[in-house]
Order: C-alpha cells, then structure tokens, then sequence
C-alpha cells in the first residue's frame, strides 16, 4: 500500500511513458501512482540499501523465515475459513430444518392428546349431565355440535385446489388464502353446515390467512393440496357453488395460473371436531334462549 | 527464497493444522486474502524483473494485509465499512491487475 519514493528510478512498466513531473495530468498523480507504479517492491529496494553480511544478516534470516511462515499460515488459514461458511450455513439450515420437524411432530402429539382430553371430558360431562339433566344435556349438544366441537360427518362435497405446475418458481401460480376463503365463502353461501379444509374444522373463530407463503388455518400451517370439506346436500351444494361467482374465479384462476379446482360430491364425509375454543370474554347482553336460532357461520374471512 | 520456502511452510502448517480464526476477525478475511494476492503478485513481478528481496517482500506482504485490515476495522467504527471494504479491493484489485499484466509482459513479451 505505500506509495513510491519520488523519483524512484525503475519498476514502472513504462518508465520513460510517464511525463515528467510537472505534467499535464498531475492532479491524475493518485490515479498514475496506482496504475503505473503499483509495486512497492522495486521502489522499495532502491531507496532503502541493504547492508549485507555479518550477524545481522543471520538474525534478519531467520526473521524472514519466521514472517513469512507466520504470513503463509496467515493466508491459508483465512482461505480455508472462508471456504468454510457454506458448510457451516447448510449445517445450521439442517438444524433448524430438524428443529421444525421435531417442533412440528411434538405440536401434533400434543394436539392429538388435546383431542383424546377433549373427548374424554366431553364423555364424562356428558355422562353426569345424562343422569342429573337430559334436557340441558341435550343443549348442549345441539349447540357444541352448530359451533363445531364436536366431529361431524354427512354427505357433501370437496372441492380439491391445487397450486400451478410452475408453483416453485413461480410465487403468482401458488393458491393463495384468498383463493380458499372464496371457496369457503361460496360454499357457506351455497349452503354448506360444516367445513373443514385439509383436516382443520371451521368454526366461527377460525382464519384463513397467509403467513410468509403458507397457508394457515387455525394457526395450523397447510401444505398443497388444499381439501376444503363441506357438509351439505351435495346436489343443492354443486348447483348452487356451480352458479356462484367463486366458480368464475376459480375458472380464471385455472386458465391465468394453472391452479387446478376440482368439485366432487361425495357420500361419506366426516370432519373433526373444531379447535374447541370457549369464549372467555364474550357474553351475551340478553338471555338469548332460542334454540332454533342458528348460529351465524361465518367462513374465514 | 526463504520468504517462498516460508510461505509454503507456513501454508503447509494452515493445511494440516486447520486452525481456527476467532470470530471477531472473521470480516478481514476477505481483505487479507485479496491483500495477500496482491503481494504475492507484487513478489512475483519483482522476482521476473530481478529485483525481489526478501526483506520487502515480507515488509510489504505484511504492511499490505495490516493496513486492509486496520482500514476495514475503522471503516467498521465509522459505519462506513463496505465502502472502505470496496475502496481496499479497488486498489488492491488495480495493482493485481497492472502487476499481472507486467508479469504477463516478462513472460510473453506481450
């Protein structure tokens, strides 16, 4: 990095191609330094003199040899550390990638054991209130069954979205939250008494949403292909999904971005029970005891 | 010579020793490899025009990887380290290139 003594009489490539010292292009000085007389070495030499021979010499040699090995280390330690942060990143990536396996399996052992309580408590509560109050037992079940905690089954429809052929490249061609809350919306509309998408029941308290680019459902994170289950009449169900405005959209999404939309009705469809949540803060400002009042479904929105 | 002989030695050393580079020094790699390109550049052009030493050789290997260094450091300080980081390789990067292309001339008279 220093800069040649003036003056310095060779090392330049072209030493007689350099003007002389008031030169037109002096205010270039820095530029020609670094250009045309980038080695320190000849500069260097002939402006300091090296005394020779004696002791002197002998120390200076073994310094020599003690720099250099210590700059060779130097290098080849910098080289190979800097070699080696691809396999240090694939090895934290695979950590992280086993941490949300491991995450993702403990989730679901939990959920599943969250399931098996649920039913439990449900038989038990079900079996004092059979005893002391059949009537209130009774309630109870026709309203955890409108909210969607209890499991249900019955004849309806599915309606299968899949992502574009080209969903890995390209982000536009994947289904999108939005695409699964029409389709939930019109299927609601059209009729539909209980829903559930991928295996995860909607309630009145469930999202459909999108974060970083899954899809969540409950907080429950789906992977394409995405199964939306609907319990209805099939027939009513088909004709009137067939004339609602999402079937358009889902005809566009197709022809646009490859997004496959299949309707089959089926006979047999059984969902689970929803996620169960009790209302902690939310009362009712009258006492609303109407039993044939339907709880408004809402779809995910 | 004994700068080269050393140089290999010490790489030799780096080769099977592995050692490792604390992390606080991480972000000069970079810098001292490209600072250390250019010396050894710089050497071999000395060595083509006949006039290396050791001595300066060594002087410059060292000052060169120092003084990146040092230069990126304040930059970090200063919040202005990848610009120091760019001026370091610029520089650096035009006196591997005129030096190589001195060296290109001794060996191809071209």
């Amino acid at each position: 990095m220093s800069h040649r003594q003036p003056g310095a009489p060779d090392g330049a490539p072209r030493p007689d191609g350099r003007p002389p010292e008031r030169a037109a292009d002096a205010s270039m000085g820095l530029l020609n330094e670094v250009m045309y007389r980038p080695v320190a070495l000849g500069g260097a030499r002939s402006a300091g003199p090296l005394p020779e021979g004696g002791r002197g010499s002998a120390r200076r040699t073994v310094v020599h040899a003690l720099l250099s090995v210590l700059l060779g280390l130097l290098t080849v330690t910098a080289i190979l550390s800097l070699r080696a942060p691809a396999a240090a990143v694939d090895e934290g990536r695979a950590l992280l990638i086993d941490q949300i396996t491991e995450r993702t399996a403990s989730r679901d052992a939990l959920d599943a054991s969250r399931r098996a309580l649920t039913q439990e408590v449900a038989a038990l509560q079900d079996e004092l209130l059979r005893g002391s109050d059949p009537a209130l037992a009774a309630e109870l079940r026709a309203s955890e069954l409108l909210s969607g905690a209890l499991p249900v089954g019955g004849p309806g429809l599915v309606v299968r979205l899949d992502d574009g052929p080209d969903a890995e490249e390209d982000p536009d061609t994947r289904v999108q939250d939005v695409d699964v809350k029409m389709v939930v919306n019109a299927l609601w509309a059209a009729g539909a008494e209980a829903m559930a998408v991928n295996g995860e029941r909607l309630t009145s308290l469930t999202t459909v949403r999108t974060a970083g680019e899954t899809i969540w459902v409950n907080f429950v994170p789906l992977v394409p292909p995405y199964r939306i289950e609907a319990i209805g009449d099939p027939a009513t169900l088909q004709t009137r999904f067939a004339r609602s405005a999402a079937a358009g959209s889902l005809v566009s999404l197709e022809s646009t971005y490859g997004i496959t939309a299949t309707v089959t009705a089926q006979d047999d469809l059984a969902l689970p029970a929803g996620s169960g949540r009790r209302l902690r803060y939310a009362t009712s400002p009258v006492d609303v005891t109407s039993s044939d009042e339907t709880p408004m479904q809402e779809g995910a929105s | 010579m004994i700068a080269i002989v050393g140089l290999l030695i010490g790489a030799i050393i780096g080769l099977v020793l592995e050692p490792e580079v604390p992390a606080a020094l991480q972000p000069y790699l970079p810098i001292a490899v490209v600072a250390a390109l250019d010396a050894l550049f710089g050497g071999l052009r000395a060595l083509l025009d006949g006039t290396f030493d050791d001595r300066v050789f060594i002087v410059s290997f060292l000052s060169n990887v120092v003084v990146a260094a040092v230069i990126v450091f304040l930059g970090d300080q200063l919040g202005v380290g990848t610009q120091l980081s760019t001026a370091v390789v610029v520089v650096l990067g035009i006196r591997i290139f005129s030096n190589a292309a001195a060296i290109r001339r001794h060996l191809f008279r071209a």
